[in-house]
């Protein structure tokens, strides 16, 4: 008998949006629910498609995460899906083992949680479906937890639910580590993993599906976010198709500048880009904004990342501020080679090029500018750490690092106000 | 320019007062004298004597105004310049009084004026301050040299405060109104939010079991409270129930009072009354419907119908309906027989024309056939366009024919010549030496320059007259062999140092310890055991001589006396002396032990001293065994490498040599070859053509052959293609007549088809009759069409009319059988509609009669039903005529009702009973007694009081646990506050990056444009800096302007950083700095032009000594560039000066030529 499932991982429950900063006109309000409503998206949709059963591998919530609302809600879901007579298969991760919340949530009855004791195997006989699974007990788990599962049940559609880092994947902590081909080995049919955010599928002996996690949650997690469903038809193919379910899409918008005259050029070629975005998409976005190519703007730009922010924020508030939230405007361009500033401007900007050299090993100017910064990163809080190089160089006291990476916007700018 | 001499001739109190100058290497010299002595005269006689004495000199107190003079010696660099500076007229003057030009001390002063030289170069204090506040003023232009260093830089200051003014909109040390620390405060603020909504597990849990217990508590209390309730239940109960038990009673014994009856259903009494009266009605209405009936059927008896017209009325008014439908036929059948003979008139007329026949008949079976036309047409339509095309193609094929003619023509014209093979190859092996001769002179020179090469590196081996060839026969050590021969010879010198140098160690460590033993020896008297036992043994003598008798005892006694004591005194000065002689002999050991190793080093030194001699000796041997006379040891190796260099650029020569040598005979093989090839294809050659010039004909000669040779064989192409074409329109040519011939066949069989045949070829006859055949063909057509639709249809219709009619009249028996189907209608319809009519009558008769029977039925059954009713209860009561059993029925309805009542009252006391049973509640009210109950009562109504109190508490404390536990319902509220948290992350992130950026940016411009201007500032600040660092004596560190102020202005830095303005500083380090500006702007003015002697009188009034000594100092420094003049008072200088600077020219003035 054919029958229908969905398979989701790393939903991280609460788990915030970053990065995003709530100015004026920024839809705030509207997304600081994301990982909840992608969960909702998640339970109408199976509701919607009758699938049988909904499987979780793992990283329902963060494992810091202390507010037992988090795991109410969660259960309130569930209890949606058991009103439509939905079972769901959940299995605790890296992130899941660590919560208190784990130990003591009461869950409805339609859910069946994986012990941490010993590999599992549910079976569902009316659909002939068997499901094998261990969750984590601590966070660490850095045995081969496959490798103990049960043997396959014979005649049932075996399902593997696994949270593990497979093998290369560096990015993620090679948690409950094993290959691809010791997944084969089990003979399972499909095997539902967890644990890597970004989707992946293997089609060999068996199909082994990493659904990604279901909402981006920070830029390094752009493009589409969600879960799959899976078909099995009566002779147990599996056809998997991804289900997209997060509610802000993470994006990155590089924007060339060559050839752009003035800022207002720039603020339109943004413009241009933003709408592309949204014509393009059904979801609202989180849009990172680089700005990139060789430009003479590009003195212009230093030192005036407020303004140029502001031109960004104003595009985004016409086009349409509900679904568009600017992460951040990234100044990534480069000095035109070209015309140079005429005169004794010109041939002081070479010397200052040659002071500005010097000033990187010059221990009394790099001490001077340790003690100029030294209030500043005194008052600094500690959390302040995602995407701000300079202030771990600054940390590290790699002063002559920032003045590497200051430097040549200065000098781009000094020689556009001296032309 | 420099004074050798200054005579005062006749000068304020001078008189032929010489001062003179020598030059040295110093050109320095101190004038120097208390006040009065005349130092600032001297001062002013020099500016005087430069140029030109004052009108009213203050100074004609001695000698008159007229007479004063001053006459000087100058250097100049055209020579020495020797005058006299008078008050007359021409005031420059030879020594012998003759006027000399005015530009005579042109080439000693050039452009000087007065008043730069009073200003820079002759200076008492007043003019070192007034000058130099002069020159630290910006707005003076003299000082525009000290602030040079500005140009370039003005945008970039506003570009810093606009970099710091945003950075502290970022960020700021002090107040809360910058951007990162709003950010930090919202932080701070959703992160509190954060903490006060969020929920710990633990707190659910706490929550969950608190309403638990609550929920526990709660049940209790309520059970307690039921358990009352049902005890003031059941005293209520028994009070309540109490009569309703009474009654009950009573009614039972009623009763069993009221015995047997008959049994009677419950509605016998009513059934009884209404039958009797039912039964009386019910005869009344039988018999007024009888009555009804009689006269309906009276009614219907009376109406007649014709039936026969009835049966025939569908006939009828089809009849009709065909009367009206072709009421116009016979008009309309005339017109259209008429038309269709106009019609056939015409086209018998047409084809009369075209002998087509005469009759209708005729016509039909000679006029063409359409598809007979149709070919016709089309064969017309065929023929312009063939015979057009067979005429294209003739003119088609006669140009082609003239075009092949023409190329023909063309190709006869033209030659058939071909390269001749060998040349062509010839050219090809020679054009790669075409450039020889520029490669020729490349590798010549490079020959040369390995030549060179190679004579420098033989010349560098340093050995006369050697050849290549002797370098590599020379049978050399292997460098190994050297380096060991080295390694060997260096460990021998390094034995023989290492001997020498412990040989020498010894020898001074022997002599220390010599000289050690002579001085202990020298301080520290020793007695030795040899002179205690010498002293003994003197005594033992003395003893033994007078007890021998050899000496006599007045003698001996004294001396034994002597010995003895000496011996004695010996002996304690022994004990005494015991820690040094110790001591010493301990010192005569060490240097016993010294001296022996001096001597064992000694001589192994002399061995290594003679291995090495004879090591060095065989490697002589060994090297002039090799021709290498005289060679060190050391230099070997550079001296190999020498001749590995030598030998490579040897090699180096011959490949280039070899190099060049082949190329050169290859470049004239090739020359050779391509003449011959040149001459044997016929082509001139002269002995003196170079290879370029014979490539250049060669290839001249094979080009034009090749492009004759292009030539003809396109045209060769064009004639073939030309032919080709002229057959192909051949060929079409031919096709289009086959066309044309084919056309005129079918043509006249077309014509034969149509009846045509006597036509032929007038196609404009062909036309007209194609024209006439069509019209003919259409004409009959119509004919045929209106014949078959209209005029045979309409007959059909009359006659059909006409004999339904005639049936319709037969059937009816009428005598109207000769009259029209109108007028039979008419009469027809007439006699239906009477019918019909006396046929609806009828019905409606018998449906009355139908109706008056079915009443009456009704009435009669009515009074059988009354009758059927009684019966039963009648057959029960055992009479026969109702009205006997009436009062039977009443007795048995009062025992109804009794049962009725006691029915009612066991049901109120089941209603109130609670759900008791009525033996339970008969019980209760007999064992809870209506007496009691109102004290039972009163009691548990407390009881209940209590327990609601406590139930209200309960359920307060239920309420707010439950209210406690609802709260946490999965609310967003912390996911909000978290998410508000990192926004507010963010913001710090993004205003923290900038505000590095920019804090970082900022700082860096102003150290960089400040690193720049003091890289800068003028040779003039720069030099001022380093003479007022040495003239206060480090104190300040360096002189810089501040152009962040405005106007810019001089700061002076002192060692320790800290800037002072000028008029910060005190007089003295004022005037040093005034000093030291001099000395740079002099010092710089003398490198640019001719030097000029510098007067200072009396400078260091504000300088201590150790300042007035740098000043000393940078004077004499300055001395080496330019002559100066130091006047002071102040002798006690002169010794400073002296020991300073020894044989300085020092001239005192004195104040003894004051004129009292």
């Amino acid at each position: 008998m054919g029958f229908k499932f969905i398979h989701a991982a790393d939903i991280h429950l609460d788990s915030p949006l970053r990065g995003l900063s709530a100015y004026e006109d920024a839809p705030a309000q509207q997304f600081r629910n994301a990982s909840r409503e992608a969960l909702k998206e998640l339970v109408t949709t199976a509701i919607e498609d009758k699938v049988s059963f909904v499987v979780i591998a793992g990283d329902l919530y963060d494992g810091d995460w202390r507010d037992y609302n988090t795991g109410i809600f969660f259960a309130s879901q569930m209890g949606r899906l058991a009103k439509a007579g939905i079972r769901a298969f959940v299995l605790h991760g890296n992130h899941d083992a660590e919560s208190e919340m784990t130990k003591k949530l009461a869950l409805p009855d339609n859910v069946v949680v994986f012990s941490s004791r010993s590999p599992q195997v549910h079976r569902i006989d009316d659909l002939k479906v068997a499901l094998h699974g261990q969750s984590f007990a601590n966070r660490a788990v850095d045995d081969n937890l496959a490798a103990s599962y049960k043997p396959m049940v014979k005649d049932h559609f075996n399902i593997g639910v696994l949270h593990t880092a497979l093998e290369g994947y560096k990015a993620h902590p090679t948690y409950a580590p094993c290959t691809v081909d010791e997944l084969y080995v089990k003979e399972y049919d499909y095997w539902a993993l967890g644990h890597v955010h970004e989707f992946q599928q293997w089609d060999g002996p068996s199909t082994i599906v990493f659904p990604g996690n279901l909402q981006g949650r920070h830029v390094r997690e752009t493009g589409r976010k969600g879960a799959v469903s899976v078909t099995v038809d009566d002779s147990g193919h599996a056809v998997v198709d991804r289900l997209y379910l997060n509610v802000l899409r993470w994006e990155v918008l590089k924007v060339d500048l060559s050839g752009s005259a003035s800022l207002d050029d720039v603020a339109r070629k943004v413009g241009r880009g933003l709408t592309s975005l949204l014509e393009a998409a059904d979801v609202p976005r989180a849009v990172r904004v680089s700005l990139e190519g060789k430009t003479h703007l590009h003195g212009a730009l230093f030192g005036n990342a407020a303004g140029v922010r502001a031109q960004v924020l104003a595009q985004a508030a016409m086009i349409d501020s509900e679904r568009l939230w600017v992460e951040k405007v990234k100044v990534a361009t480069t000095p035109l080679e070209g015309p140079q500033a005429a005169g004794d401007s010109n041939e002081a900007l070479g010397e200052l090029r040659a002071i500005f050299e010097e000033a990187k090993e010059d221990s009394e100017f790099l001490r001077h500018l340790e003690m100029e910064l030294q209030p500043f990163l005194n008052k600094v809080a500690d959390e302040v750490k995602d995407d701000v190089p300079r202030l771990d160089f600054a940390r590290q006291k790699r002063f002559a690092d920032i003045v590497q990476e200051v430097a040549p916007g200065l000098l781009a700018q000094l020689n556009s106000k001296a032309m | 320019m420099r004074i050798e001499k200054l005579n005062l001739l006749a000068y304020g109190k001078f008189t032929d007062h010489e001062l003179t100058f020598p030059s040295g290497k110093h050109d320095f010299h101190v004038i120097v004298g208390p006040n009065e002595a005349g130092k600032s005269t001297v001062r002013r006689a020099i500016t005087e004597l430069l140029f030109g004495i004052e009108r009213q000199s203050p100074l004609g107190f001695k000698h008159p105004q007229s007479d004063l003079r001053v006459s000087a010696v100058l250097e100049a660099a055209s020579g020495k310049l020797t005058f006299v500076r008078t008050k007359q007229q021409k005031s420059l003057r030879s020594l012998i009084g003759e006027p000399l030009p005015d530009s005579y001390l042109d080439p000693a002063l050039g452009s000087l004026t007065q008043e730069a030289f009073e200003q820079l170069h002759c200076l008492n204090h007043e003019n070192l301050v007034k000058g130099g506040q002069g020159i630290v003023d910006p707005r003076n232009s003299v000082s525009q040299i000290l602030f040079q260093a500005a140009s370039g830089l003005d945008t970039f200051a506003a570009v810093r405060e606009a970099l710091s003014a945003r950075a502290g909109e970022l960020f700021a040390n002090r107040g809360r109104s910058n951007e990162y620390i709003k950010a930090a405060d919202r932080y701070a603020a959703a992160q509190k939010r954060l903490k006060d909504v969020q929920v710990r597990t633990r707190e659910w849990v706490e929550a969950r079991d608190e309403l638990k217990s609550a929920d526990q508590e709660l049940d209790k209390e309520r059970k307690n409270r039921a358990e009352v309730e049902q005890q003031r239940s059941a005293w209520e109960r028994a009070r309540r129930l109490a009569p309703l038990v009474e009654r009950l009673g009573r009614l039972n014994d009623e009763l069993a009072a009221l015995g047997d009856t008959i049994a009677f259903p419950p509605s016998a009494k009513a059934t009884l009354d209404s039958g009797i009266s039912d039964m009386n009605a019910a005869a009344g209405i039988v018999q007024t419907r009888e009555n009804d009936v009689q006269a309906r059927l009276q009614e219907l008896e009376n109406i007649q119908v014709d039936e026969k017209v009835l049966e025939r009325a569908a006939d009828i008014e089809r009849l009709g309906k065909l009367c009206g439908l072709y009421a116009n036929h016979p008009r309309d059948l005339l017109l259209r027989r008429t038309e269709v003979k106009q019609w056939l008139d015409d086209l018998l007329a047409r084809s009369l024309e075209f002998g087509w026949g005469t009759t209708e008949e005729e016509v039909r079976k000679l006029v063409p056939q359409h598809k007979v036309l149709r070919s016709i047409d089309a064969l017309l339509k065929e023929r312009g366009a063939l015979v057009e095309g067979e005429r294209g193609a003739q003119e088609t094929v006669d140009q082609r024919q003239a075009g092949v003619d023409e190329l023909q023509e063309r190709l006869d014209a033209t030659s058939d010549a071909s390269v001749d093979p060998q040349l062509a190859q010839a050219l090809s092996q020679a054009l790669p030496y075409k450039n020889s001769e520029s490669k020729l002179k490349n590798l010549l020179s490079a020959v040369s320059a390995a030549q060179a090469a190679l004579t420098r590196a033989l010349a560098a081996l340093g050995l006369p007259d050697i050849t290549e060839e002797f370098l590599r026969s020379m049978k050399l050590p292997s460098l190994e062999r050297v380096s060991a021969f080295r390694a060997n010879r260096q460990e021998i010198a390094g034995e023989e140092e290492l001997a020498r140098s412990r040989m020498e160690e010894a020898k001074e460590t022997a002599g220390e310890l010599e000289l050690q033993v002579t001085q202990f020896e020298r301080s520290h008297k020793v007695i030795t055991a040899g002179e205690v036992s010498g002293a003994r043994r003197e005594r033992d003598d003395k003893w033994g001589a007078i007890k021998s008798g050899t000496l006599v005892l007045s003698e001996g006694a004294p001396q034994l006396d002597i010995a003895i004591r000496l011996a004695d005194e010996l002996v304690d000065a022994r004990t005494l002396s015991e820690t040094d002689s110790v001591t010493l002999q301990g010192l005569r050991d060490q240097l016993e032990t010294a001296s022996d190793a001096h001597r064992r080093h000694t001589k192994t030194f002399g061995d290594k001293e003679q291995e090495l001699q004879e090591f060095d000796a065989r490697w002589a041997e060994v090297i002039a065994q090799m021709g290498l006379d005289g060679m060190e040891l050391d230099d070997m190796p550079e001296w190999l490498a020498k001749r590995e260099t030598a030998l490579a650029a040897a090699e180096n020569h011959a490949g280039k040599k070899h190099e060049f040598e082949q190329e050169r005979d290859s470049a004239v093989q090739t020359r050779n070859d391509l003449a011959a090839a040149m001459t044997a294809a016929g082509l001139p050659v002269s002995e003196a053509s170079g290879l370029v010039a014979l490539c250049m004909s060669a290839d001249e000669h094979i080009k034009t052959i090749d492009r004759a040779r292009g030539n003809r064989e396109s045209v060769q192409q064009q004639l073939r293609d030309a032919q080709s074409s002229l057959r192909l329109a051949e060929q079409t040519k031919n096709a289009r007549t086959t066309a044309v011939h084919g056309w005129n066949t079918k043509w006249q069989e077309a014509l034969n088809n149509a009846n045509l045949g006597s036509v032929t070829n007038d196609f404009a006859e062909v036309e007209a009759a194609i024209e006439a055949a069509s019209f003919i063909r259409q004409r009959l057509e119509k004919i045929d069409t209106r014949r078959v639709e209209r005029i045979v249809s309409m007959e059909a219709d009359l006659e059909l009319l006409k004999s339904a009619g005639l049936a319709l009249a037969h059937a009816l028996n009428s005598a109207m059988t000769e009259s029209t189907p109108d007028e039979l209608s008419r009469v027809l319809n007439t006699k239906l509609e009477e019918a019909k009519r006396q046929s609806n009558r009828k019905a409606q008769a018998q449906e009355f009669l139908d109706e008056a029977k079915r009443q009456l039925s009704e009435a009669r059954s009515t009074l059988d039903q009354g009758k059927r009713r009684l019966e039963p209860l009648l057959r029960a009561a055992g009479v026969e005529d109702p009205m006997i059993a009436l009062p039977l029925v009443e007795k048995a309805q009062k025992k109804v009702e009794l049962e009725a009542s006691i029915e009612q009252t066991i049901e109120a006391l089941e209603k109130d009973s609670d759900g008791l049973t009525l033996e339970q509640v008969k019980a209760e009210v007999e064992s809870h007694p209506a007496t009691e109950a109102p004290g039972r009562l009163l009691a548990i109504k407390d009881c209940l009081e209590d327990s609601d109190r406590k139930l209200t508490q309960l359920v307060q404390g239920q309420v707010a646990a439950e209210q406690k536990f609802d709260a946490i319902n999965g609310g967003d509220s912390a996911a909000v506050a978290e998410a508000q948290k990192q926004e507010s992350l963010a913001e710090m992130s993004e205003a923290g990056e900038e505000y590095l950026q920019l804090a970082t940016a900022s700082s860096l411009l102003k150290w960089a444009v400040d690193k720049y201007r003091d890289r800068k500032q003028g040779p003039l600040l720069q030099r001022a800096s380093v003479v007022f660092k040495n003239l206060t004596l480090g104190s300040f560190e360096k002189l810089r302007i501040d152009y962040d102020q405005s106007p810019p202005a001089l700061l002076a830095y002192r060692s320790n950083g800290q800037q002072v303005t000028v008029s910060g500083l005190s007089d003295g380090t004022r005037d040093q700095l005034f000093l030291a500006l001099r000395i740079a702007a002099l010092e710089l003015q003398t490198e640019q032009s001719a030097p000029v002697p510098f007067v200072a009188d009396d400078l260091f009034i504000n300088f201590d000594d150790k300042r007035s000594q740098a000043g000393l100092h940078a004077l004499y420094e300055l001395s080496t560039k330019t002559q100066v003049l130091f006047l002071s008072h102040q002798e006690h200088l002169l010794p400073v000066v002296e020991r300073l600077f020894g044989g300085v020219n020092v001239i005192a003035l004195d104040d003894e030529q004051v004129p009292a």
